[in-house]
């Protein structure tokens, strides 16, 4: 078959430089008319493996990728939905209501995630203060990787979270996602957006899912600007 | 129109296409065939020269017949050809290593002519580097003209070296494990099976035309014990005279540096020594099988004295004419060297110990010529198959082994490196496959460059600089001229580690007052040796590398490490 020699440098993981040299050198089972590599791809598999070099050859790496693990925020928040009223007058109570509200979960995936999100909770309070609290699983859920999804619950009655400026909280953020650094990416998307003091006030009374997307829409594009 | 040009390019043909080996062996066929036709070419005008010169060798002015070939040569090679003086074999292995087996077409010829010249005229030199050296340049130039890759080019090279061998002395072995010893350094079997082919195949092409002869044949041996034990004397004694004469050669060279006469009229001045030595020791004369062949057959009458003396003529000759500038090689030299330190060594036997019952001199003649060539190229299997093809007796074959082998070994600690190799291994250009030094050069700083580094403008503030570092994933920042683009310097993670998480400082600093202006860096086109010295010396483990003051990268130990083994894995796997 023909690659260009970048291409056949990209599969090879390997510098163009060198592969240009091994094949006029003769190392490389390959040979060069003009920028394009000839080779049989069996043989050329064959010698990647007697000289320990990964070849991967990416037939389909024109198209994009399917899923892309860092996700923005608002595809995230969108897929965990938005809940209103969700009652409970302590922490449990909210938690297991929350849990309930996630859409497309098994039952044992939901007792499952309420176990490890009191077992967090147990840990130190998700309560980040401001009325907010982001509760979360300390690691991955195991089984079928799902995209993640953060579920925004407004909660019907004030909770006291234990939260750090003592503050009842009224809203609450459930991040479930499939890797830690996921996780960790759209922990500091959403904790930007909570900086914003306006934002948080506006979140004191429920937000109809418009405006509340569009919000966390418009915060999205400003951390994009600033990358 | 592509049909048509396609035989030049035999290598995309249908079946050569999966695998090279029948092309190589039939190309080597082909260049062992044009080897064995140039080693016959300089045989026969070797033989004219000598005939052509015999009969004013009588009149007192002789002296300056090897001056005059010498000049001529010199002249020749300097002028014509535009080629340095130097016996060839060395910038062989030089080009095999260096730059995959290229050679000059000039080079397929130049030498013959001007060891025709030097050597026809009574210098004392062999005529087989230069024979080695013009198959080399036939087996590179065929390479080139059927396009082959480096790999293919350098078996091609050794095919036109084993040919020349084999077919100057008709011996075949001797051929193929001379170029597999000296020539390549690797014994692969890719490379034997072409070789082999090419050896034999310069070896039919003399056969043919000069007739199957054993070049110095003689009667049967028999060895006994004592002798054996005996060629331990002799490995000492060769061992010693290939010392000298390795030494008196590079002092000669260094000498004739040191003047300053025209090229020319420097070989001139060593032919002149040599003619004059000539006058007094006619055996110093040529390239001197003659006398070798009177050796082994038991009919040199001189005795002990005349042939100690004769044998440091031949070495003193040899370093006149080749230190100062004859072309030719020493291979021939070695062997009447070493055939004489084996006749004196016998004559000193038999004179001490007259009661034991000594194999022939011949034998010993025989004996000494292979511990000389495994002393002086440190080459133990090329003596030892050289010596069997060309005397026929392998019945000598257990006390030229231990010869052999003992006098490589000894010769080893007086020269770490062979008399070939000597002048490589001091400029660093001896780069074997497989090793440190030949891995080295074969990676470029090109292909080890880390481009993913972010550059920074040396006005940056120090808050602008952290919010860079979140999106970089190096910990190396160049500074550049916003302008000119030349590099400033350089600013380490590690030094502003401290300041990052003070805010204060965020818009009181600057990146140029944070950058290292005295980093080491590295040029684009510098060896990667040097650059791993000075990563060593300072402790580094990456450096920016310049082009033309400007920065286009980063080189660091790790990914160096990475490439280092790829490249050694690919250049030492065998099959």
């Amino acid at each position: 078959m023909k690659l260009e020699l970048a291409e056949l440098a990209e599969c090879l993981h390997l510098p163009l430089y060198t592969v240009e040299r091994w094949i006029r050198q003769g190392r490389m089972p390959a040979r060069k008319t003009g920028s394009q590599c000839v080779f049989k791809r069996v043989v050329l598999e064959k010698w990647a493996e007697k000289h320990d070099i990964t070849f991967t050859l990416n037939e389909d790496h024109a198209t994009p990728k399917g899923h892309d693990d860092k996700d923005g925020l608002l595809a995230a928040l969108k897929r965990g939905g938005l809940h209103y009223n969700v009652t409970g007058d302590s922490v449990d109570e909210a938690l297991q209501q929350a849990v309930s509200c996630i859409p497309d979960f098994s039952d044992d995936e939901r007792s499952l995630l309420l176990t490890k999100l009191l077992e967090r909770e147990k840990l130190t309070s998700t309560g980040i203060g401001k009325g907010v609290a982001i509760p979360h699983p300390r690691s991955p859920l195991p089984g079928k990787e799902r995209p993640a999804l953060i579920c925004t619950c407004f909660l019907k009655n004030k909770i006291d979270f234990k939260a750090i400026d003592d503050k009842t909280v009224s809203v609450m953020f459930v991040i479930v996602c499939p890797t830690v650094t996921t996780h960790l990416h759209l922990l500091s998307r959403i904790s930007y957006c909570l900086r914003n003091d306006s934002f948080v006030t506006s979140l004191n009374k429920p937000l109809s899912p418009d405006e509340f997307f569009q919000k966390i829409e418009e915060f999205e594009e400003q951390l994009e600007k600033a990358r | 129109m592509k049909r048509f040009i396609s035989w030049r390019v035999p290598t995309k043909w249908p079946v050569f296409r999966l695998d090279d080996r029948l092309l190589l062996i039939i190309s080597g066929m082909i260049v062992g065939i044009l080897s064995g036709l140039a080693a016959f070419a300089l045989n026969r005008s070797l033989v004219f020269c000598l005939d052509f010169l015999h009969s004013y060798r009588a009149y007192w002015w002789a002296f300056i017949l090897p001056a005059g070939g010498a000049a001529l040569s010199s002249l020749f090679l300097s002028r014509v050809v535009n080629e340095g003086a130097g016996h060839g074999i060395p910038e062989v292995i030089y080009a095999v290593s260096r730059y995959g087996g290229l050679i000059r077409l000039r080079s397929s010829f130049s030498r013959l002519v001007s060891s025709c010249l030097t050597i026809g005229s009574g210098g004392s030199a062999g005529p087989e580097a230069p024979v080695v050296m013009s198959g080399a340049a036939i087996g590179s130039n065929i390479a080139r003209f059927f396009s082959f890759n480096d790999r293919q080019r350098v078996t091609l090279v050794g095919c036109g070296a084993a040919g020349a061998i084999s077919s100057i002395f008709n011996a075949p072995i001797a051929g193929l494990v001379f170029v597999l010893e000296v020539i390549l350094g690797e014994w692969s079997t890719v490379n034997i099976v072409p070789i082999a082919v090419a050896s034999v195949a310069g070896t039919e092409v003399s056969r043919l035309l000069a007739g199957n002869q054993i070049a110095f044949s003689h009667h049967t041996f028999h060895i006994s014990f004592h002798d054996i034990l005996a060629c331990a004397g002799l490995a000492v004694v060769t061992a010693f005279m290939s010392v000298i004469l390795t030494r008196l050669l590079r002092h000669m060279h260094h000498a004739s540096d040191k003047t300053k006469l025209p090229i020319w009229a420097k070989a001139a001045v060593g032919g002149c020594a040599v003619g004059l030595l000539g006058f007094f020791v006619p055996d110093v004369m040529g390239e001197g099988y003659h006398s070798i062949r009177n050796m082994i057959e038991g009919v040199y009458e001189q005795g002990m004295t005349i042939a100690v003396v004769a044998c440091f003529a031949k070495v003193l000759a040899t370093s006149l004419t080749l230190g100062w500038g004859g072309s030719g090689g020493i291979f021939a030299p070695s062997l009447v060297v070493g055939s004489f330190s084996g006749l004196a060594y016998h004559r000193f036997l038999v004179y001490f110990f007259p009661s034991v019952p000594w194999v022939g001199e011949g034998c010993y003649a025989l004996l000494g010529m292979a511990g000389f060539i495994g002393g002086i190229l440190q080459a133990p299997l090329t003596g030892i198959f050289l010596i069997v093809e060309i005397t026929g007796g392998y019945e000598v074959i257990l006390p030229l082994i231990i010869i052999s082998s003992l006098s490589a070994t000894i010769c080893y600690y007086f020269e770490s490196a062979s008399f070939y190799m000597k002048d490589l291994v001091e400029r660093g250009q001896l780069l074997r496959p497989g090793t440190d030094a030949r891995v080295l050069s074969d990676l470029s700083i090109s292909e080890l460059l880390e481009k993913d580094c972010i550059s920074v403008p040396p006005s940056m503030s120090l808050r602008e600089f952290v919010g860079l570092i979140t999106r970089s994933r190096r910990n190396y920042f160049p500074v550049e001229d916003p302008e000119t683009k030349e590099f400033l310097g350089l600013v380490k993670f590690d030094d502003i580690r401290p300041y990052l998480f003070n805010s204060m400082m965020y818009d009181a600093v600057f990146v140029e007052q944070i950058m290292d202006t005295h980093v080491a860096v590295a040029r684009y086109g510098e060896d990667l040796s040097d650059v791993l010295r000075i990563m060593d010396s300072r402790g580094l483990f990456s450096m920016p590398v310049l082009a033309n003051k400007r920065f286009v990268g980063m080189i660091s130990k790790a990914t160096l490490l990475d490439q280092y083994r790829k490249e050694l894995m690919v250049q030492t796997y065998q099959g």
